[in-house]
């Protein structure tokens, strides 16, 4: 059988996005493809992101926007690991807390911060990364959203920066108070989903103690991404020249019309190659097969072709 | 003469008017006497139903007087429509009762979110659904998907989340579209909301008319739904979502003169408001259906009126309609035997008794077919079933809202005086001013004849004669026909009060200001004189007074209570002391149909009047007692109290009148029912619908909270029982039908 192209290799859910600091990361940092805007965001933010000692005096919050399935979380987890480089490459200590399953869809954005802070303070000071007593400690967590301008001054190593990985969000208010609460060692990384006006949320979020909020905006697929993602992942899987391959049309198709998203192409393409490279058949797919795959794939999800 | 003894078997022992159900009661299956306000009714909204989709909206008035038959209309016109099974229509039946709007809306979406609570997120996601499927439309590819999605095979949700499709622009849209549609950012935002269960228990409590919780606020959601603006705008919201969504809708609302009359009128912003409301139901292709008497209309700004149209006027029944009433209950028989135990006569007599009231002549017809018993009925038993029937709680009203209205007053007043030479008995005696002058207020029962109309008319003259300037109010408690009221204005100077349980209270508000006012300076200075210390110091030598008469009335009044409370028990005990000793087990032998219907009134009653699990909760029993541990604080409340005790009374009345119809069919299935068994069954039936009739049945809803969240919902209380008399006698009168 031959392997499916769009199946990453140690990843149980092939629609997760690309995460470098989940597995080998040189690995999976070869997985980005130059589609849906990401790279000129990527870029973006490594020009923003050049003095990262600075970092020592200031907090700073980066955000990637954008659609659902247009690759913020790829884009983002991509950044914030290229933080770390660069801020261990600058002599400082990244230290990676990760509380994006912490705040609940049924609390509200203030409370969401104050849950989040809490396990922020509880993580510090239970690894020990924060120079203070069990008084003062106890003393943090009563308020815990107000920990944040201080913070630097508890932690126990000199030049660490914590780098904060926060859960998605749909409310730009909840974007604007998390770059408040920003300061010095305090790193952000957040995504918000829909589209919003990068300008203004990186406005709203300026302040003295804060670098400039870094807004970074994701797209659509654009013309001859398709081919590009295809192409890309193909040759990463050596993929044999007689396997199924997808007809240039087909892709230059898929470009035009209704715009896609990264995620909806490669849950498209992972299916159908997963049909496809069951019955090993090779050969150009065309846009007829697609059409008919979404035929049965219809008549599977109303129940219609069970068995 | 004729004689029901002799009428076909199966036939003779039926009385008519039960198959009409009583009072406000629809039954679907019941003889419906084609009027002109029926068919008028039943004309348009045919019309509207007939236009495709959501199509032009059209707001109706049914207008006339308590008992005219406007809920029957309503009721009728409502079963019309349901009777259409592939109409894609929402209908809705409200009851405005003594409230403001903003109950009237809390009504509104308890039935939407409560009742149904699935009904109003399934009408957002079909809204999603056409979003999503013009987005997949786009793509010849997902062409196929979409077609899908707009028949309703597939379910959006499940479709962005398979084809990893942009959710987050599908939810921004759906938003903006309900916002379009709704002209309303907020209803936009909460609506939208619906899609993600982790928001809809905060907006559904929005919806109900909580605050908003800090997740909807978050969100731009600053409103509550709490003032009767908001609330007559939040009915027209979800009009134009079901407009939106491609279903009619047709609201009814019925006794709207108890929001437009109370005494808190409502103003020109509320009323403005309302006017919107009836424009949007006309812009969104909904149905509107406004019953009340005729001045709750009139009472309309002519900005609203004109937004009506011409109203449906219920016309009082001739003894015509009465007599087509009674051969339409009884088909296949002629006259005189169709209408047996009445004479054109009689029926006549009867339709002008009751001023052509409908209600009352099914009342008073139900009475006396009763109380005929093989004889013809007479204008003495007409008379006599007119007396009882206006004799329960009327006049316990009318001495409430009197006494209540003369003590704010502030003028010292006696109760039960004798006045006069021969001496009259006044029920409320009221001196205005220090001169002399004195309001009387005299209440009568029915007006059946010119006896009683002299009778009246002597009393006025002799009260009149009284020294210094006296007024007299007559209040008629029982009916009034027609024929006699010019000829006791003229006596009395002033029409008779007649009472309206709505509006009583105002009318006779006014009639006592008018009467002090005509009393000369000295009553209106009095009467204005609202501050000063004697006025106050009146009230309280009234109120002093009135200590004593009260306990002396309350006495009279307990008595009465304990007659009627007598009168229920007994029947209840009766209903259960005539039953054989030994009976077969009344589950296992009553028809399928039969024991469905008992059935389903045993549902609706054990959710709604559950409260003895509602109190094991309280004490921690049960398996759920966890779940609601605040309802058992509501028990202290009255109309919890009330409701709890209702539902009591109908779990024993449903209980008796299921054992008694059991050993009736028991007996029946032995031999051949007699016409005496078919007349015991009918006594069964109505006893039933009788005490139903005279319980605050509504009030039972009231307890459906405390069941909490269930699975299914059961009818109301009111549906499964309201006919429950009629229906069986039906099903079990079939059963023994010869068949083929």
């Amino acid at each position: 059988m031959i392997p499916n192209p769009f199946a990453l290799p140690g990843r149980s859910d092939p629609f997760a996005a690309l995460d470098p600091f989940a597995g080998d990361a040189s690995e999976v940092l070869k997985l980005y493809v130059d589609v849906d805007h990401t790279e000129e965001a990527f870029q973006q933010f490594e020009r923003a992101f050049r003095a990262p000692r600075e970092l020592t005096g200031r907090g700073q919050l980066i955000v990637a926007m954008g659609e659902s399935g247009c690759g913020k979380s790829a884009l983002i987890n991509r950044c914030a690991w290229h933080a770390c480089t660069l801020l261990k490459n600058a002599g400082l200590e990244p230290l990676v807390v990760d509380v994006r399953d912490q705040g609940r869809d049924t609390e509200n954005h203030v409370q969401r911060i104050e849950q989040i802070s809490k396990f922020l303070i509880r993580y510090l000071y239970r690894k020990q990364y924060l120079d203070i007593t069990q008084t003062e400690y106890e003393e943090l967590i009563k308020d815990p959203a107000a920990v944040f301008a201080d913070l630097g001054l508890y932690l126990s190593g000199e030049e660490t920066v914590v780098v904060v990985r926060l859960p998605r969000t749909e409310l730009p208010t909840e974007i604007t108070a998390w770059a408040n609460k920003t300061h010095a060692r305090l790193l952000f990384f957040a995504e918000l989903r829909g589209e919003h006006d990068a300008a203004a949320i990186s406005e709203q979020s300026r302040g003295a103690e804060q670098l400039p909020t870094v807004a970074l905006e994701v797209k659509l697929l654009g013309l001859g991404h398709t081919a590009a993602f295809v192409r890309h992942r193909m040759e990463r899987a050596n993929h044999p020249a007689d396997g199924p391959q997808l007809h240039d049309d087909v892709a230059r198709r898929v470009d035009t019309t209704r715009g896609w998203t990264i995620r909806e192409l490669q849950k498209l393409l992972f299916y159908f190659f997963e049909e496809r490279c069951r019955t090993d058949r090779g050969g150009d797919i065309h846009w007829q097969d697609l059409l008919e795959y979404f035929m049965r794939d219809a008549d599977r999800l109303i129940g219609r072709n069970d068995g | 003469m004729s004689d029901i003894g002799h009428l076909p078997e199966g036939i003779a022992a039926a009385n008519p008017f039960m198959s009409v159900a009583l009072g406000s009661h629809y039954d679907p299956e019941g003889v419906t006497i084609p009027t002109k306000a029926i068919q008028d009714a039943s004309t348009t909204v045919g019309e509207y139903l007939t236009l495709p989709g959501p199509g032009q909206g059209h707001v109706l008035a049914v207008i006339g007087d308590h008992g005219m038959g406007k809920t029957y209309l309503a009721r009728h016109v409502l079963s019309l429509v349901k009777r259409q099974p592939d109409l894609q229509i929402r209908t809705m039946y409200l009851v405005a009762r003594d409230q403001t709007f903003v109950e009237l809306y809390q009504d509104f979406a308890e039935e939407l979110l409560v009742q149904s609570p699935r009904e109003i997120p399934n009408l957002v996601r079909r809204i999603y659904a056409r979003i999503v499927a013009d987005s997949l439309r786009e793509s010849e590819l997902t062409a196929r998907l979409a077609t899908e999605l707009d028949s309703g095979n597939l379910d959006p949700v499940d479709v962005v989340e398979r084809y990893g499709l942009r959710e987050s622009r599908y939810h921004r849209e759906l938003q903006q579209r309900l916002e379009a549609v709704t002209d309303n950012p907020e209803f936009g935002v909460a609506f939208a909301l619906l899609l993600r269960p982790a928001f809809e228990p905060s907006v559904r409590e929005w919806l109900r008319g909580h605050t908003p919780d800090p997740l909807l606020r978050e969100r731009g959601i600053q409103q509550t739904l709490d003032t009767e603006t908001r609330a007559l705008e939040a009915m027209g919201v979800f009009t134009l979502l079901y407009s939106h969504a491609g279903f009619k809708f047709l609201l009814v609302v019925d006794e709207l003169e108890q929001i437009l009359r109370r005494r808190d009128r409502p103003d020109t912003a509320v009323l403005s408001a309302f006017q919107q409301l009836l424009e949007v139901f006309v812009q969104a292709g909904g149905f509107l259906m406004l019953a009340g008497v005729p001045e709750a209309i009139s009472s309309l700004t002519p900005a609203v009126r004109g937004r009506i149209g011409q109203p449906i006027v219920m016309k009082p029944f001739t003894g015509d309609d009465v007599a087509t009433f009674f051969k339409t209950a009884r088909p296949g028989l002629s006259e005189p035997d169709a209408l047996a135990p009445f004479t054109p006569a009689t029926a006549a007599y009867l339709a002008e008794l009751v001023g052509g009231n409908p209600r009352a002549v099914v009342m008073l017809g139900y009475k006396l077919v009763q109380a005929a018993r093989g004889v013809d009925v007479t204008p003495a038993m007409v008379r006599e079933a007119v007396r009882e029937h206006f004799n329960f709680d009327v006049l316990r009203s009318v001495n409430r809202e009197v006494a209540s209205t003369v003590s704010a007053s502030g003028w010292p007043y006696e109760v039960g005086l004798r006045v006069g030479q021969p001496s009259v008995l006044v029920d409320y005696w009221i001196s205005i001013g220090d001169e002399g002058a004195h309001c009387a207020v005299l209440i009568a029962d029915s007006i059946l004849g010119d006896e009683d109309a002299r009778r009246l008319r002597d009393a006025a003259a002799t009260i009149s004669a009284e020294p210094g300037p006296t007024e007299v109010i007559l209040v008629v408690s029982g009916v009034l026909p027609p024929r006699w009221v010019p000829e006791l204005a003229q006596a009395f100077g002033r029409n008779p009060l007649a009472y309206d349980r709505t509006s009583f209270g105002d009318d006779f508000q006014i009639a006592f200001k008018a009467a002090v006012d005509r009393l000369g300076p000295l009553g209106r200075i009095g009467a204005e004189d609202t501050v000063s210390h004697s006025r106050i110091a009146r009230q309280q030598a009234n109120m002093y007074r009135l200590l004593g008469q009260t306990a002396n009335r309350l006495e009279g009044l307990r008595a009465q209570s304990d007659r009627q409370w007598a009168t229920v028990s007994q029947v209840l005990a009766d209903l259960a002391a005539t039953a054989p000793a030994r009976l077969p087990d009344v589950t296992a032998v009553l028809p399928a149909e039969v024991e469905a219907l008992f059935t389903r009134a045993d549902e609706a009653l054990h959710l709604t009047v559950d409260t003895e699990s509602v109190i094991r909760r309280a004490f921690g029993l049960g398996t759920d007692a966890s779940q609601f541990p605040s309802t058992a604080n509501q028990l202290g409340q009255t109309v919890i109290q009330r409701a709890a005790g209702t539902g009591w009374l109908l779990r024993t009345m449903l209980s008796a009148f299921r054992e008694a119809v059991g050993q009736w069919y028991a007996e029946a299935l032995n031999r051949e029912p007699t016409s005496e068994q078919w007349e015991s069954l009918d006594g069964h039936c109505e006893t039933f619908a009788l005490l139903y009739e005279q319980l605050p049945v509504l009030s039972v809803e009231a307890l459906r909270d405390f069941t909490g969240p269930v699975e299914r919902q059961p009818p109301t209380v009111s549906d499964a029982m309201g006919a429950l008399g009629s229906r069986v006698r039906r099903k079990l009168r079939s059963q023994f039908e010869p068949r083929g």
